[in-house]
Protein backbone atom coordinates (compact mmCIF):
# COMPACT_ATOMS: atom_id res chain seq x y z
CA UNK A 1 0.00 0.00 0.00
CA UNK A 2 2.66 2.67 0.98
CA UNK A 3 4.86 1.22 -1.69
CA UNK A 4 1.50 1.98 -4.18
CA UNK A 5 1.42 5.79 -2.11
CA UNK A 6 4.74 6.63 -3.37
CA UNK A 7 4.55 5.30 -6.70
CA UNK A 8 1.23 7.48 -7.62
CA UNK A 9 2.83 10.49 -5.69
CA UNK A 10 5.71 10.02 -7.59
CA UNK A 11 3.58 10.11 -10.96
CA UNK A 12 1.90 12.99 -9.94
CA UNK A 13 5.37 14.95 -9.25
CA UNK A 14 7.01 13.58 -12.82
CA UNK A 15 3.80 15.18 -14.64
CA UNK A 16 4.30 18.44 -12.62
CA UNK A 17 8.07 18.90 -13.39
CA UNK A 18 8.56 16.30 -16.30
CA UNK A 19 8.23 17.87 -19.99
CA UNK A 20 7.06 15.39 -22.49
CA UNK A 21 10.44 15.48 -24.20
CA UNK A 22 8.88 13.55 -27.07
CA UNK A 23 9.67 14.97 -30.78
CA UNK A 24 13.00 16.55 -31.76
CA UNK A 25 13.57 20.12 -30.40
CA UNK A 26 11.97 22.63 -33.11
CA UNK A 27 10.76 20.17 -35.42
CA UNK A 28 7.86 22.40 -36.39
CA UNK A 29 6.33 20.41 -39.10
CA UNK A 30 6.31 17.41 -36.72
CA UNK A 31 7.91 15.03 -39.77
CA UNK A 32 10.45 13.52 -37.40
CA UNK A 33 12.94 15.39 -39.38
CA UNK A 34 14.69 18.88 -38.28
CA UNK A 35 14.47 20.72 -41.63
CA UNK A 36 17.78 23.45 -42.10
CA UNK A 37 14.86 26.43 -41.64
CA UNK A 38 12.97 24.72 -38.87
CA UNK A 39 16.84 25.28 -37.04
CA UNK A 40 16.81 28.80 -38.06
CA UNK A 41 13.69 29.55 -36.69
CA UNK A 42 14.94 28.12 -33.34
CA UNK A 43 17.93 30.32 -33.26
CA UNK A 44 16.35 33.99 -34.31
CA UNK A 45 13.66 33.03 -31.99
CA UNK A 46 16.77 32.21 -29.06
CA UNK A 47 18.37 35.14 -29.54
CA UNK A 48 15.38 37.55 -28.61
CA UNK A 49 13.95 34.99 -25.85
CA UNK A 50 16.84 33.33 -24.15
CA UNK A 51 13.42 31.44 -22.25
CA UNK A 52 13.76 29.16 -25.54
CA UNK A 53 17.91 29.01 -25.67
CA UNK A 54 18.33 25.67 -24.56
CA UNK A 55 15.81 24.63 -27.08
CA UNK A 56 17.81 25.98 -30.14
CA UNK A 57 20.78 24.49 -28.70
CA UNK A 58 19.65 20.96 -28.91
CA UNK A 59 18.06 21.67 -32.40
CA UNK A 60 21.46 22.82 -33.22
CA UNK A 61 23.19 19.48 -31.80
CA UNK A 62 20.82 17.40 -33.54
CA UNK A 63 21.28 18.87 -36.58
CA UNK A 64 25.10 18.90 -36.41
CA UNK A 65 25.38 15.45 -34.73
CA UNK A 66 22.41 13.63 -35.87
CA UNK A 67 21.79 14.85 -39.72
CA UNK A 68 18.59 16.45 -37.75
CA UNK A 69 16.94 13.20 -37.30
CA UNK A 70 16.17 11.13 -34.06
CA UNK A 71 19.24 8.43 -33.04
CA UNK A 72 17.48 4.91 -32.99
CA UNK A 73 19.38 2.23 -30.88
CA UNK A 74 18.55 -1.79 -29.44
CA UNK A 75 19.81 -1.69 -26.03
CA UNK A 76 20.05 -5.12 -24.34
CA UNK A 77 16.84 -5.92 -23.73
CA UNK A 78 16.23 -6.49 -27.70
CA UNK A 79 13.74 -2.83 -27.41
CA UNK A 80 14.62 0.03 -29.54
CA UNK A 81 14.83 3.64 -28.43
CA UNK A 82 14.43 6.72 -29.77
CA UNK A 83 16.27 9.60 -28.82
CA UNK A 84 15.06 13.06 -29.28
CA UNK A 85 17.52 14.84 -28.11
CA UNK A 86 21.18 14.94 -26.08
CA UNK A 87 21.16 14.07 -22.48
CA UNK A 88 21.80 16.84 -19.97
CA UNK A 89 20.81 14.96 -16.83
CA UNK A 90 20.56 11.22 -16.80
CA UNK A 91 20.28 8.73 -13.54
CA UNK A 92 22.69 5.93 -13.55
CA UNK A 93 21.36 2.76 -11.53
CA UNK A 94 24.10 0.00 -12.96
CA UNK A 95 27.55 1.12 -12.09
CA UNK A 96 29.13 -1.70 -14.85
CA UNK A 97 27.20 1.21 -17.43
CA UNK A 98 28.95 4.18 -15.58
CA UNK A 99 31.86 2.17 -15.57
CA UNK A 100 31.55 2.13 -19.03
CA UNK A 101 30.71 5.44 -19.99
CA UNK A 102 33.58 6.34 -18.26
CA UNK A 103 35.89 3.92 -20.41
CA UNK A 104 34.26 5.61 -23.85
CA UNK A 105 35.43 8.89 -22.76
CA UNK A 106 31.42 10.21 -21.96
CA UNK A 107 31.50 12.95 -19.91
CA UNK A 108 29.81 12.15 -16.93
CA UNK A 109 29.10 15.35 -15.73
CA UNK A 110 25.71 14.94 -16.93
CA UNK A 111 25.19 12.22 -14.88
CA UNK A 112 23.00 13.57 -11.63
CA UNK A 113 21.69 10.43 -9.85
CA UNK A 114 23.71 7.17 -9.29
CA UNK A 115 22.58 4.23 -6.82
CA UNK A 116 24.06 3.44 -3.70
CA UNK A 117 26.50 0.57 -5.01
CA UNK A 118 28.08 3.53 -6.96
CA UNK A 119 28.45 6.05 -3.92
CA UNK A 120 30.08 3.22 -1.86
CA UNK A 121 32.56 2.57 -4.09
CA UNK A 122 34.40 5.68 -3.26
CA UNK A 123 37.90 4.65 -4.41
CA UNK A 124 36.70 3.49 -7.90
CA UNK A 125 34.55 6.27 -8.42
CA UNK A 126 35.13 9.09 -6.67
CA UNK A 127 33.96 11.54 -8.58
CA UNK A 128 30.49 11.07 -7.78
CA UNK A 129 31.12 10.48 -3.71
CA UNK A 130 28.30 13.73 -3.43
CA UNK A 131 25.90 12.89 -6.42
CA UNK A 132 22.91 11.92 -5.03
CA UNK A 133 21.74 8.13 -4.46
CA UNK A 134 18.61 6.79 -5.77
CA UNK A 135 18.78 3.69 -3.94
CA UNK A 136 19.22 0.40 -5.80
CA UNK A 137 17.43 -1.48 -8.80
CA UNK A 138 15.82 -3.50 -6.19
CA UNK A 139 14.82 -0.86 -3.67
CA UNK A 140 14.56 2.26 -5.96
CA UNK A 141 13.51 5.87 -4.61
CA UNK A 142 11.00 6.95 -7.43
CA UNK A 143 10.96 10.54 -4.97
CA UNK A 144 14.57 10.79 -5.59
CA UNK A 145 14.72 10.48 -9.56
CA UNK A 146 11.10 12.38 -10.10
CA UNK A 147 13.59 15.11 -8.14
CA UNK A 148 16.55 15.10 -10.32
CA UNK A 149 14.33 15.40 -13.73
CA UNK A 150 16.24 13.23 -15.39
CA UNK A 151 16.18 13.30 -19.37
CA UNK A 152 17.22 9.38 -19.16
CA UNK A 153 17.30 5.93 -16.52
CA UNK A 154 19.83 3.32 -17.11
CA UNK A 155 19.04 0.55 -15.72
CA UNK A 156 20.37 -3.84 -16.53
CA UNK A 157 19.26 -5.26 -19.32
CA UNK A 158 19.45 -9.01 -17.99
CA UNK A 159 20.35 -9.02 -13.87
CA UNK A 160 17.20 -8.68 -11.89
CA UNK A 161 15.40 -8.57 -14.68
CA UNK A 162 11.85 -8.25 -13.09
CA UNK A 163 12.57 -5.25 -10.48
CA UNK A 164 14.44 -3.48 -13.93
CA UNK A 165 11.18 -4.37 -16.08
CA UNK A 166 9.08 -2.95 -12.95
CA UNK A 167 11.46 0.18 -12.72
CA UNK A 168 10.49 0.82 -16.49
CA UNK A 169 7.16 0.43 -15.92
CA UNK A 170 6.48 3.02 -13.49
CA UNK A 171 8.59 5.49 -15.48
CA UNK A 172 6.30 4.88 -18.32
CA UNK A 173 3.33 5.37 -16.81
CA UNK A 174 4.23 8.56 -15.31
CA UNK A 175 6.64 10.21 -17.06
CA UNK A 176 6.95 8.83 -20.91
CA UNK A 177 9.35 11.91 -21.06
CA UNK A 178 11.92 9.60 -19.64
CA UNK A 179 14.19 7.25 -21.77
CA UNK A 180 14.90 4.29 -20.14
CA UNK A 181 17.79 2.55 -21.01
CA UNK A 182 19.03 -0.92 -20.20
CA UNK A 183 22.82 -2.44 -20.43
CA UNK A 184 24.24 -5.48 -18.60
CA UNK A 185 28.07 -4.48 -19.52
CA UNK A 186 29.28 -7.55 -17.43
CA UNK A 187 28.37 -10.51 -19.95
CA UNK A 188 31.49 -11.56 -22.28
CA UNK A 189 29.13 -12.55 -25.10
CA UNK A 190 27.32 -8.87 -25.14
CA UNK A 191 29.88 -6.45 -23.68
CA UNK A 192 32.15 -5.65 -27.15
CA UNK A 193 28.27 -5.22 -28.50
CA UNK A 194 26.93 -2.59 -26.04
CA UNK A 195 30.49 -0.46 -25.95
CA UNK A 196 29.39 0.04 -29.28
CA UNK A 197 26.13 0.72 -28.89
CA UNK A 198 26.61 2.96 -26.34
CA UNK A 199 29.27 4.81 -28.03
CA UNK A 200 26.49 5.15 -30.63
CA UNK A 201 24.03 6.26 -28.11
CA UNK A 202 26.42 8.86 -26.27
CA UNK A 203 27.80 10.48 -29.26
CA UNK A 204 31.53 9.08 -27.95
CA UNK A 205 32.39 6.63 -31.02
CA UNK A 206 35.77 7.31 -31.05
CA UNK A 207 36.38 6.92 -27.54
CA UNK A 208 34.45 3.43 -27.66
CA UNK A 209 36.36 2.32 -30.67
CA UNK A 210 39.74 3.25 -28.97
CA UNK A 211 37.79 0.90 -25.53
CA UNK A 212 37.19 -1.93 -28.14
CA UNK A 213 40.14 -2.00 -29.32
CA UNK A 214 41.71 -1.95 -26.12
CA UNK A 215 39.57 -4.53 -24.47
CA UNK A 216 39.18 -6.98 -27.50
CA UNK A 217 43.20 -7.26 -28.01
CA UNK A 218 43.76 -8.46 -24.12
CA UNK A 219 40.60 -11.18 -24.69
CA UNK A 220 41.56 -12.08 -27.78
CA UNK A 221 45.23 -12.50 -26.16
CA UNK A 222 43.92 -15.11 -23.79
CA UNK A 223 40.86 -16.92 -26.34
CA UNK A 224 43.55 -17.56 -29.17
CA UNK A 225 46.09 -19.33 -26.76
CA UNK A 226 43.09 -21.45 -25.62
CA UNK A 227 41.78 -22.42 -28.79
CA UNK A 228 45.59 -24.51 -29.05
CA UNK A 229 44.35 -26.74 -25.90
CA UNK A 230 42.19 -29.66 -26.98
CA UNK A 231 38.66 -29.30 -24.72
CA UNK A 232 39.76 -33.23 -22.83
CA UNK A 233 43.21 -31.30 -21.48
CA UNK A 234 41.39 -28.19 -20.21
CA UNK A 235 41.80 -27.72 -16.63
CA UNK A 236 38.91 -28.93 -14.36
CA UNK A 237 38.01 -25.94 -12.34
CA UNK A 238 35.66 -25.60 -8.87
CA UNK A 239 34.64 -21.81 -8.65
CA UNK A 240 33.29 -20.68 -5.87
CA UNK A 241 30.94 -17.18 -5.42
CA UNK A 242 31.12 -15.55 -2.12
CA UNK A 243 28.62 -17.82 -1.25
CA UNK A 244 30.65 -21.19 -0.03
CA UNK A 245 29.64 -24.40 -2.36
CA UNK A 246 27.77 -21.65 -4.25
CA UNK A 247 29.08 -22.16 -7.88
CA UNK A 248 28.12 -21.21 -11.39
CA UNK A 249 26.50 -22.69 -14.00
CA UNK A 250 26.00 -22.11 -17.90
CA UNK A 251 24.00 -19.10 -18.43
CA UNK A 252 26.15 -17.22 -16.06
CA UNK A 253 28.33 -14.52 -16.57
CA UNK A 254 31.34 -16.14 -14.53
CA UNK A 255 31.02 -19.62 -16.32
CA UNK A 256 31.20 -17.92 -19.47
CA UNK A 257 34.73 -16.03 -17.82
CA UNK A 258 36.42 -19.82 -17.23
CA UNK A 259 35.54 -21.30 -20.54
CA UNK A 260 37.48 -17.94 -21.64
CA UNK A 261 40.63 -18.59 -19.56
CA UNK A 262 40.48 -22.19 -21.20
CA UNK A 263 39.16 -23.81 -17.65
CA UNK A 264 36.68 -26.72 -17.80
CA UNK A 265 33.87 -25.51 -14.92
CA UNK A 266 33.09 -28.81 -13.54
CA UNK A 267 29.95 -27.91 -12.30
CA UNK A 268 28.93 -25.83 -15.68
CA UNK A 269 26.14 -28.77 -16.87
CA UNK A 270 24.14 -28.14 -13.20
CA UNK A 271 20.74 -26.47 -12.87
CA UNK A 272 20.28 -22.98 -12.48
CA UNK A 273 23.57 -20.29 -12.78
CA UNK A 274 24.59 -20.18 -9.49
CA UNK A 275 23.68 -24.00 -7.68
CA UNK A 276 24.16 -24.64 -4.41
CA UNK A 277 26.19 -28.11 -3.97
CA UNK A 278 26.95 -30.85 -1.66
CA UNK A 279 30.57 -29.93 -0.08
CA UNK A 280 30.40 -33.88 -1.01
CA UNK A 281 30.20 -33.26 -4.51
CA UNK A 282 33.23 -30.45 -4.49
CA UNK A 283 35.29 -33.18 -2.56
CA UNK A 284 34.08 -36.08 -5.15
CA UNK A 285 34.69 -33.71 -8.18
CA UNK A 286 38.56 -33.90 -7.98
CA UNK A 287 39.25 -30.28 -8.70
CA UNK A 288 42.75 -29.11 -10.48
CA UNK A 289 42.02 -25.75 -9.79
CA UNK A 290 39.96 -23.49 -7.05
CA UNK A 291 38.86 -20.11 -7.75
CA UNK A 292 37.22 -18.57 -4.96
CA UNK A 293 35.04 -14.86 -5.36
CA UNK A 294 35.78 -12.17 -2.79
CA UNK A 295 34.37 -8.83 -2.15
CA UNK A 296 30.78 -9.06 -0.90
CA UNK A 297 28.47 -10.61 1.77
CA UNK A 298 31.21 -12.11 4.26
CA UNK A 299 34.33 -11.93 2.16
CA UNK A 300 33.66 -8.26 1.49
CA UNK A 301 37.57 -7.20 1.92
CA UNK A 302 40.33 -6.28 -0.66
CA UNK A 303 39.66 -4.52 -3.93
CA UNK A 304 39.20 -1.09 -4.89
CA UNK A 305 38.24 -0.19 -0.87
CA UNK A 306 40.94 -1.90 0.25
CA UNK A 307 42.04 -4.48 2.71
CA UNK A 308 44.81 -6.38 4.68
CA UNK A 309 46.53 -9.05 3.31
CA UNK A 310 46.01 -10.66 6.14
CA UNK A 311 42.44 -11.58 5.65
CA UNK A 312 43.23 -12.81 2.20
CA UNK A 313 45.80 -14.95 3.79
CA UNK A 314 43.29 -16.58 6.86
CA UNK A 315 40.96 -16.79 3.85
CA UNK A 316 42.94 -18.59 1.63
CA UNK A 317 44.01 -21.37 4.79
CA UNK A 318 40.64 -21.17 5.81
CA UNK A 319 39.13 -22.66 2.32
CA UNK A 320 42.27 -25.19 1.64
CA UNK A 321 41.68 -26.64 5.43
CA UNK A 322 38.20 -27.41 4.68
CA UNK A 323 37.22 -30.95 5.51
CA UNK A 324 38.75 -33.19 3.12
CA UNK A 325 40.16 -31.06 0.65
CA UNK A 326 43.57 -31.82 1.67
CA UNK A 327 43.21 -34.51 -0.93
CA UNK A 328 41.89 -32.22 -3.59
CA UNK A 329 44.49 -32.24 -6.58
CA UNK A 330 44.32 -28.15 -6.34
CA UNK A 331 45.07 -28.23 -2.88
CA UNK A 332 47.88 -30.64 -3.26
CA UNK A 333 49.07 -28.62 -6.03
CA UNK A 334 49.24 -25.36 -4.27
CA UNK A 335 46.04 -24.23 -7.32
CA UNK A 336 43.73 -22.77 -4.87
CA UNK A 337 43.29 -18.88 -5.63
CA UNK A 338 41.28 -16.03 -4.35
CA UNK A 339 40.27 -13.03 -7.04
CA UNK A 340 37.82 -10.20 -5.97
CA UNK A 341 34.68 -9.52 -7.60
CA UNK A 342 35.71 -6.09 -8.94
CA UNK A 343 38.01 -7.59 -11.69
CA UNK A 344 35.81 -10.27 -12.59
CA UNK A 345 32.05 -9.31 -12.06
CA UNK A 346 31.90 -5.91 -14.12
CA UNK A 347 33.06 -4.43 -16.98
CA UNK A 348 36.81 -5.14 -16.44
CA UNK A 349 36.24 -9.07 -16.20
CA UNK A 350 38.98 -9.12 -18.85
CA UNK A 351 41.66 -8.62 -16.21
CA UNK A 352 40.13 -11.37 -14.15
CA UNK A 353 40.18 -13.59 -16.86
CA UNK A 354 43.89 -12.85 -17.33
CA UNK A 355 44.69 -13.95 -13.95
CA UNK A 356 42.74 -16.86 -14.57
CA UNK A 357 44.70 -18.03 -17.79
CA UNK A 358 47.82 -17.29 -16.29
CA UNK A 359 46.74 -19.74 -13.22
CA UNK A 360 45.46 -22.37 -15.65
CA UNK A 361 48.42 -22.47 -18.07
CA UNK A 362 51.39 -20.58 -16.41
CA UNK A 363 53.76 -21.75 -19.42
CA UNK A 364 51.24 -20.95 -22.42
CA UNK A 365 50.71 -17.15 -20.83
CA UNK A 366 54.16 -16.58 -18.83
CA UNK A 367 54.57 -13.46 -20.47
CA UNK A 368 51.07 -12.03 -19.80
CA UNK A 369 50.97 -9.27 -17.39
CA UNK A 370 47.32 -8.74 -15.86
CA UNK A 371 48.97 -6.14 -13.26
CA UNK A 372 50.12 -4.24 -16.09
CA UNK A 373 46.85 -4.53 -18.28
CA UNK A 374 44.65 -3.62 -14.97
CA UNK A 375 46.92 -0.91 -14.34
CA UNK A 376 46.78 0.39 -18.22
CA UNK A 377 42.78 0.03 -17.65
CA UNK A 378 43.05 2.12 -15.34
CA UNK A 379 45.30 5.08 -16.33
CA UNK A 380 43.88 5.09 -19.80
CA UNK A 381 40.18 4.65 -19.35
CA UNK A 382 39.23 5.68 -15.98
CA UNK A 383 41.15 8.22 -14.82
CA UNK A 384 42.54 6.48 -11.95
CA UNK A 385 45.93 6.17 -10.84
CA UNK A 386 47.78 3.00 -11.63
CA UNK A 387 49.54 2.87 -8.48
CA UNK A 388 46.03 1.45 -7.72
CA UNK A 389 47.02 -1.86 -8.47
CA UNK A 390 50.00 -2.41 -6.66
CA UNK A 391 48.41 -1.02 -3.15
CA UNK A 392 45.42 -2.84 -3.21
CA UNK A 393 45.11 -6.61 -3.51
CA UNK A 394 42.57 -7.79 -6.09
CA UNK A 395 44.19 -11.34 -6.12
CA UNK A 396 45.76 -13.77 -3.58
CA UNK A 397 47.98 -15.49 -3.54
CA UNK A 398 49.57 -11.59 -5.33
CA UNK A 399 51.16 -12.57 -8.95
CA UNK A 400 54.93 -13.33 -9.20
CA UNK A 401 56.08 -10.56 -11.76
CA UNK B 1 75.67 35.03 -11.51
CA UNK B 2 73.60 37.52 -9.23
CA UNK B 3 73.16 38.94 -12.99
CA UNK B 4 72.54 35.25 -14.48
CA UNK B 5 69.75 34.65 -11.71
CA UNK B 6 68.42 37.90 -12.53
CA UNK B 7 67.87 36.41 -16.19
CA UNK B 8 66.27 33.29 -15.08
CA UNK B 9 63.92 35.37 -12.91
CA UNK B 10 63.44 37.78 -16.21
CA UNK B 11 62.87 34.93 -18.46
CA UNK B 12 60.55 33.15 -16.36
CA UNK B 13 58.15 36.12 -15.46
CA UNK B 14 58.20 36.81 -19.51
CA UNK B 15 56.84 33.12 -19.96
CA UNK B 16 54.21 33.72 -17.00
CA UNK B 17 53.44 36.87 -18.86
CA UNK B 18 53.19 35.35 -22.95
CA UNK B 19 50.77 32.96 -21.22
CA UNK B 20 48.25 35.36 -19.95
CA UNK B 21 48.82 37.02 -23.40
CA UNK B 22 48.20 33.28 -25.07
CA UNK B 23 45.18 32.62 -22.53
CA UNK B 24 43.46 36.41 -23.60
CA UNK B 25 43.92 35.64 -27.20
CA UNK B 26 42.32 32.05 -26.49
CA UNK B 27 39.26 34.11 -25.01
CA UNK B 28 39.11 36.33 -27.97
CA UNK B 29 36.11 35.60 -30.55
CA UNK B 30 36.92 33.11 -33.11
CA UNK B 31 34.93 34.88 -35.50
CA UNK B 32 36.29 37.73 -37.80
CA UNK B 33 35.18 40.71 -39.40
CA UNK B 34 35.90 43.03 -42.49
CA UNK B 35 34.85 46.37 -43.79
CA UNK B 36 35.42 46.81 -47.10
CA UNK B 37 34.12 51.31 -47.93
CA UNK B 38 32.35 50.99 -51.43
CA UNK B 39 31.75 54.41 -52.06
CA UNK B 40 29.31 56.98 -51.47
CA UNK B 41 29.38 56.01 -47.51
CA UNK B 42 28.20 52.64 -48.34
CA UNK B 43 30.77 49.81 -46.68
CA UNK B 44 30.24 46.15 -47.00
CA UNK B 45 30.40 44.30 -43.84
CA UNK B 46 31.50 40.75 -43.49
CA UNK B 47 31.59 38.30 -40.76
CA UNK B 48 33.67 35.34 -41.04
CA UNK B 49 33.12 32.02 -39.31
CA UNK B 50 34.99 28.51 -38.33
CA UNK B 51 34.12 25.72 -40.14
CA UNK B 52 30.66 23.38 -38.96
CA UNK B 53 29.35 26.83 -36.82
CA UNK B 54 26.20 27.01 -35.61
CA UNK B 55 25.69 30.52 -34.39
CA UNK B 56 22.91 32.98 -33.78
CA UNK B 57 24.44 36.64 -34.17
CA UNK B 58 23.49 40.15 -33.38
CA UNK B 59 24.53 43.06 -35.12
CA UNK B 60 23.89 46.99 -34.25
CA UNK B 61 24.71 49.70 -36.21
CA UNK B 62 24.62 53.08 -35.27
CA UNK B 63 21.34 54.97 -36.07
CA UNK B 64 21.02 56.39 -39.24
CA UNK B 65 21.82 53.64 -41.00
CA UNK B 66 20.40 50.90 -43.15
CA UNK B 67 21.38 47.69 -44.15
CA UNK B 68 20.93 45.91 -47.15
CA UNK B 69 21.61 43.24 -49.38
CA UNK B 70 22.58 40.37 -46.63
CA UNK B 71 24.00 37.15 -48.15
CA UNK B 72 21.73 35.13 -46.64
CA UNK B 73 18.52 33.41 -47.28
CA UNK B 74 15.72 36.01 -46.51
CA UNK B 75 14.25 33.64 -44.03
CA UNK B 76 17.61 33.51 -42.24
CA UNK B 77 17.68 37.21 -40.89
CA UNK B 78 15.58 39.61 -39.87
CA UNK B 79 15.79 43.41 -39.64
CA UNK B 80 14.68 45.58 -36.44
CA UNK B 81 15.55 48.79 -36.73
CA UNK B 82 19.12 49.14 -36.13
CA UNK B 83 19.79 45.61 -35.25
CA UNK B 84 20.55 42.43 -37.56
CA UNK B 85 19.64 39.01 -36.07
CA UNK B 86 21.70 36.37 -38.31
CA UNK B 87 21.55 32.24 -37.97
CA UNK B 88 24.54 31.18 -39.32
CA UNK B 89 24.15 27.36 -40.32
CA UNK B 90 27.39 26.11 -41.12
CA UNK B 91 28.05 29.35 -43.80
CA UNK B 92 31.46 30.62 -43.32
CA UNK B 93 30.86 33.92 -44.68
CA UNK B 94 28.05 36.23 -44.41
CA UNK B 95 28.14 39.74 -45.41
CA UNK B 96 25.45 43.01 -46.10
CA UNK B 97 26.16 46.65 -47.29
CA UNK B 98 25.89 49.68 -44.29
CA UNK B 99 24.72 52.86 -46.05
CA UNK B 100 25.05 56.12 -43.47
CA UNK B 101 25.21 59.82 -44.58
CA UNK B 102 28.18 61.46 -46.09
CA UNK B 103 30.12 62.66 -42.99
CA UNK B 104 29.02 60.61 -40.19
CA UNK B 105 30.58 58.76 -37.57
CA UNK B 106 28.91 55.24 -37.08
CA UNK B 107 29.48 52.35 -35.11
CA UNK B 108 28.57 48.57 -35.70
CA UNK B 109 28.64 46.17 -32.85
CA UNK B 110 28.06 42.27 -32.59
CA UNK B 111 27.42 39.42 -30.01
CA UNK B 112 27.42 35.94 -30.66
CA UNK B 113 25.56 32.87 -29.59
CA UNK B 114 27.30 29.61 -30.41
CA UNK B 115 24.65 26.97 -30.01
CA UNK B 116 27.26 23.93 -30.53
CA UNK B 117 29.61 24.96 -27.61
CA UNK B 118 27.12 27.34 -25.74
CA UNK B 119 29.58 30.07 -26.03
CA UNK B 120 28.62 33.55 -25.86
CA UNK B 121 30.63 36.80 -26.47
CA UNK B 122 31.43 39.84 -28.57
CA UNK B 123 32.31 40.04 -32.32
CA UNK B 124 34.76 42.33 -33.32
CA UNK B 125 33.72 45.85 -33.83
CA UNK B 126 34.12 48.83 -36.20
CA UNK B 127 34.09 52.05 -36.08
CA UNK B 128 33.60 54.73 -39.32
CA UNK B 129 35.33 57.68 -38.70
CA UNK B 130 33.36 61.27 -40.26
CA UNK B 131 36.62 60.99 -43.16
CA UNK B 132 35.19 57.51 -44.07
CA UNK B 133 38.39 55.18 -42.18
CA UNK B 134 37.60 52.26 -40.82
CA UNK B 135 39.08 50.48 -37.54
CA UNK B 136 38.12 47.05 -36.63
CA UNK B 137 37.65 46.85 -32.66
CA UNK B 138 38.78 43.62 -31.40
CA UNK B 139 36.03 41.58 -29.22
CA UNK B 140 37.95 42.08 -25.53
CA UNK B 141 38.03 46.38 -26.37
CA UNK B 142 34.79 45.74 -27.88
CA UNK B 143 33.28 44.73 -24.65
CA UNK B 144 33.56 48.38 -23.22
CA UNK B 145 31.78 49.77 -25.50
CA UNK B 146 28.49 51.91 -25.13
CA UNK B 147 25.44 49.80 -25.50
CA UNK B 148 26.88 46.29 -25.64
CA UNK B 149 26.01 44.69 -22.56
CA UNK B 150 27.40 41.13 -23.21
CA UNK B 151 29.93 39.76 -21.98
CA UNK B 152 31.97 36.75 -23.44
CA UNK B 153 31.87 33.74 -21.14
CA UNK B 154 36.06 33.63 -20.55
CA UNK B 155 36.06 37.59 -19.40
CA UNK B 156 35.69 36.65 -16.07
CA UNK B 157 38.21 34.16 -16.15
CA UNK B 158 40.96 36.71 -17.40
CA UNK B 159 41.55 38.83 -13.83
CA UNK B 160 41.85 35.58 -12.16
CA UNK B 161 44.78 34.35 -14.57
CA UNK B 162 46.44 37.61 -13.78
CA UNK B 163 46.10 37.26 -10.26
CA UNK B 164 47.36 33.68 -10.19
CA UNK B 165 50.05 34.52 -12.72
CA UNK B 166 51.53 37.57 -9.50
CA UNK B 167 51.21 35.01 -7.14
CA UNK B 168 53.21 32.62 -9.69
CA UNK B 169 55.96 34.97 -9.79
CA UNK B 170 55.84 36.40 -6.54
CA UNK B 171 56.07 32.67 -5.23
CA UNK B 172 59.05 32.41 -7.90
CA UNK B 173 60.65 35.07 -6.55
CA UNK B 174 60.52 33.76 -2.99
CA UNK B 175 62.13 30.33 -3.75
CA UNK B 176 64.99 31.72 -5.30
CA UNK B 177 65.65 34.05 -2.68
CA UNK B 178 65.38 31.46 0.09
CA UNK B 179 67.44 29.26 -1.62
CA UNK B 180 70.23 31.57 -2.34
Amino acid sequence: MKLLFMVLAAAVCLMIVLPASAGLPGDASGNDHLEKQELVSMILSALKDSTTLQDARDAAYVYSNWNGSPKKIIDSSGKERVIWRPFHRIVVMNSETLETMRSIGYDTSTVVGVDKYTLKATAFFPEFKNTPGIGSIWAPDYEKIVSLQPDAVFVYAEISRSSCDEIEENLAKTSPGVTVLRFDCYLPESYPGEIGILGDLLDCQEGGREFLEFYTSNIDTVTSRVAAVPENERIKVYFETWNDYKTCAAGSGYDQKIRMAGGSNIFGNEAGEYPELDPEAVLASSPEAVIKLVGSMKYTFGGYNGGEEEIFRQTHDALVSRKGWKSLPAVRDNRTYLIHTDILGGPHFFVGVQYMARWFYPDRFSDLDPVCVHAEYLTRFQGLPASIVEDEIFVYPRLRR
Amino acid sequence: MESMKRGHLAAEVACILILILLAQASAASVYERAIIPQGDSTYRVSLQFPEGTISGITETISSGMTCKEISLPPEQYRIEGTTLFLAIIEEREVSYLVTGKPGMTAEITGTYQDMITGEKGNLPGARISSSGSVEIIDAAVNNSLPGNDARSQHAPLEPVLFVVALCATGLLYSLRRRSR
